[in-house]
């Protein structure tokens, strides 16, 4: 299979000669743009948090030293060791000398997303004064040749909520937000709030979402509740969308039923499906359509598929918003969402 | 940070609790303890027939039976308001390894997706929603460094949020013929061990059979418990000394101190409380 995206330049490589895995150099790579954002202030000093969604992250998958050993040859002990010491949350705290919490939260797609729920919470109670929240992953063959062997891949380009998707990318990055509690935050303009969190499994089936989103239900209602705010407070949604079948026929009913009349967003026909780090990703994207005011098209959706009943935003799209919701489901049957409000200044 | 301990289950290779604690009162001896092959999980079969159980692993077998253990330990249905945080150095290793296994003896073609689809780390977690019945949050962690601290931290946030009205906490790890490899060649006889010890939580100081205060003081006048010496390395190490550590403190009435290592190394005091 091809890839369906061109990658001109590698944006991690001044990050990747420090005998790191491509997922924890992507990582440096987006907490340096955070704190160069946020300031040394945000950290120094202080008691620092670092909570990091990944799949492939974490994942033993060093194909070639186990296919060696397999063999019967040695272990390759530097692959090894590379995969120790690039554990996401834990090689960030390390390389910044932070003293707070670190945790690599491994709950697949949705793993961004529960990172900077628990974050937030971390600040909320005040357990930490910053938390550095966010996800990462790399593409690699592993789980490439998995998704693929899932019958969910598209050797096209993916078409989310598209009556003729036909399933998704694969994409990989990282993206990281500084954390602070709002009157920290105001030293440096915030460019944005995180309002509440929901989070909840299905306990259904292992790689399908439940039929009528029975998690994504209460993950989302949780959401609203532990914010603050209702349906009618959110202006826009960006959504999970991967462009597969059952995904987005569970997704977009829900949104349409509790959610009505909502602009939605669906960003992965840009960046195909960073995994772990998807969640992360989009909650950026959606900081940022706050800030700028206006949703980029849907890129890959023009036709209306009538069993999904959410329709993405073709075109680029003027919302005057305060507040939004970035929702994620995952294998496992989990979903999260996430919701965010527009802060003081843009975020870049 | 406080939390309440409702229960604890244990499974693992290197015995039960029970025998944990006789080892502990008999004098530890490093290395002393057998070792069975792998954790024995054939109790489930008492909890669910061979149809329901033939696509689970050996990881989420060994977090499953801890678990139903800890719910007997807390007298607890399955349905409660309950989440899940499960915190592991590895994750799921042998599914791994078995995707790995069959992308090179049959090629990118012919890998196993059911072998891809269980090695996803959040998988043990769903099926002990799946077969709890839990539709619950639910958390999966991997790291080997300080695994418990976190997933016990993760488990704090949950409840003092009120995301839930009690966590269940899993730590979990497996042995593996690669990382026994890479162990023994890194620290020779320095052998892993394997198994999944869950625990019941509750917010604060509710009643329950223990009180676990974490990020304690290490100077605390307090028996320490410290057991890696005798079943061997995980990373979850702590966790399987924390169980130890309830019953002893119940068995004595005196606290009890635990020690994870690592980045950022932790104590953990558990106080006995009177059973509920």
């Amino acid at each position: 299979m091809l890839p369906v995206f061109e990658v001109p330049e590698v944006w991690s490589a001044p990050y990747a000669k420090d005998g790191l895995t491509a997922s924890a150099a992507l990582l440096l790579c987006a907490a340096d743009e955070a704190l160069r954002r946020a300031g040394p202030q945000s950290i120094a000093g202080k008691r620092v948090g670092v909570v990091i969604g990944t799949s492939t992250g974490a994942s033993l998958d060093f194909l070639d030293c186990y296919r060696r050993w397999r063999s019967g040859g040695e272990p390759d002990l530097a692959a090894i060791r590379r995969y120790g010491r690039s554990n996401p949350a834990v090689m960030l705290a390390r390389r910044l000398g932070l003293n707070g919490p670190a945790l690599t939260l491994t709950n697949a797609c949705s793993s961004g997303t529960d990172a900077i729920g628990l974050g937030a919470a971390w600040i909320r109670l005040g357990l930490c004064h910053t938390v550095l929240a966010g996800g990462t992953d790399a593409l690699n063959e592993i789980s490439y040749n998995g998704f693929a062997r899932l019958m969910v891949a598209s050797p096209e380009p993916c078409r989310p909520f598209d009556l003729k998707r036909a399933g998704l990318n694969l994409g990989e990055g990282a993206a990281v937000l500084v954390l602070e509690a709002e009157g920290e935050a105001r030293r440096v303009q915030a460019c944005g709030y995180i309002l509440g969190y929901g989070t909840c499994s299905d306990a259904h089936h292992l790689t399908a979402p439940h039929p009528e989103a029975r998690g994504l239900r209460r993950a989302l209602q949780d959401c609203l509740d532990h914010s603050g705010i209702q349906a009618g407070d959110v202006g826009f949604v960006n959504v999970h969308g991967t462009a597969t079948a059952t995904n987005d026929a569970v997704e977009g009913p829900l949104l349409a039923e509790m959610l009505p009349g909502i602009p939605v967003s669906a960003t992965k026909g840009f960046t195909g499906h960073a995994l772990g780090a998807a969640g992360a990703i989009e909650a950026a994207f959606v900081l940022g359509c706050l800030g700028r005011g206006e949703l980029p098209p849907s890129r890959g959706f023009s036709v209306v598929d009538r069993a999904v009943q959410a329709e993405p935003v073709r075109e680029r799209t003027c919302v005057d918003a305060q507040n939004a919701i970035s929702v994620s489901l995952a294998f496992g049957g989990l979903n999260a969402a996430l919701a965010l409000s527009r802060g003081d200044s843009p975020c870049a | 940070m406080r939390l309440s301990i409702l229960g604890t289950g244990l499974v693992a290779d290197f015995g039960s609790i029970e025998e944990m604690v006789r080892h502990v009162e008999d004098g530890l001896r490093p290395g002393t303890l057998p070792r069975a092959p792998e954790a024995d999980t054939s109790p489930l079969s008492g909890h669910y027939s061979p149809r329901e159980l033939r696509r689970i692993d050996h990881f989420t077998r060994m977090c499953l039976l801890a678990a139903h253990r800890a719910l007997d330990v807390a007298a607890l249905e399955s349905d409660e308001d309950m989440a899940i945080v499960l915190a592991s150095g590895y994750g799921p290793a042998h599914t791994t390894f078995d995707y790995l296994d069959s992308i090179i003896e049959f090629g990118e073609a012919g890998a196993s997706p059911l072998a891809f689809s269980h090695s996803v780390h959040n998988i043990p977690a769903a099926t002990v929603a799946m077969l709890l019945h839990l539709t619950c949050p639910s958390m999966s962690l991997c790291q080997a460094d300080g695994p418990v601290w976190a997933g016990l931290t993760a488990s704090w946030t949950w409840l003092a949020e009120g995301r839930a009205r009690r966590v269940l906490f899993i730590a979990a790890d497996e042995r593996t013929p690669l990382l026994e490899d890479v162990l023994n060649r890194v620290r020779p006889g320095f052998l892993p061990c394997e198994g999944a010890v869950a625990f019941v939580l509750g917010a604060g100081d509710k009643a329950g059979y223990a009180v676990l205060e974490l990020g304690v003081a290490p100077e605390q006048d307090a028996r320490v418990v410290d057991l890696r010496c005798s079943y061997g390395a995980s990373p979850v190490s702590a966790a399987f000394d924390l169980a130890v550590a309830v019953e002893l403190a119940q068995k004595t009435t005196q606290p009890v101190l635990v020690h994870e290592g690592g980045r950022e190394p932790q104590n953990m005091l558990v106080e006995p409380q009177d059973a509920p």
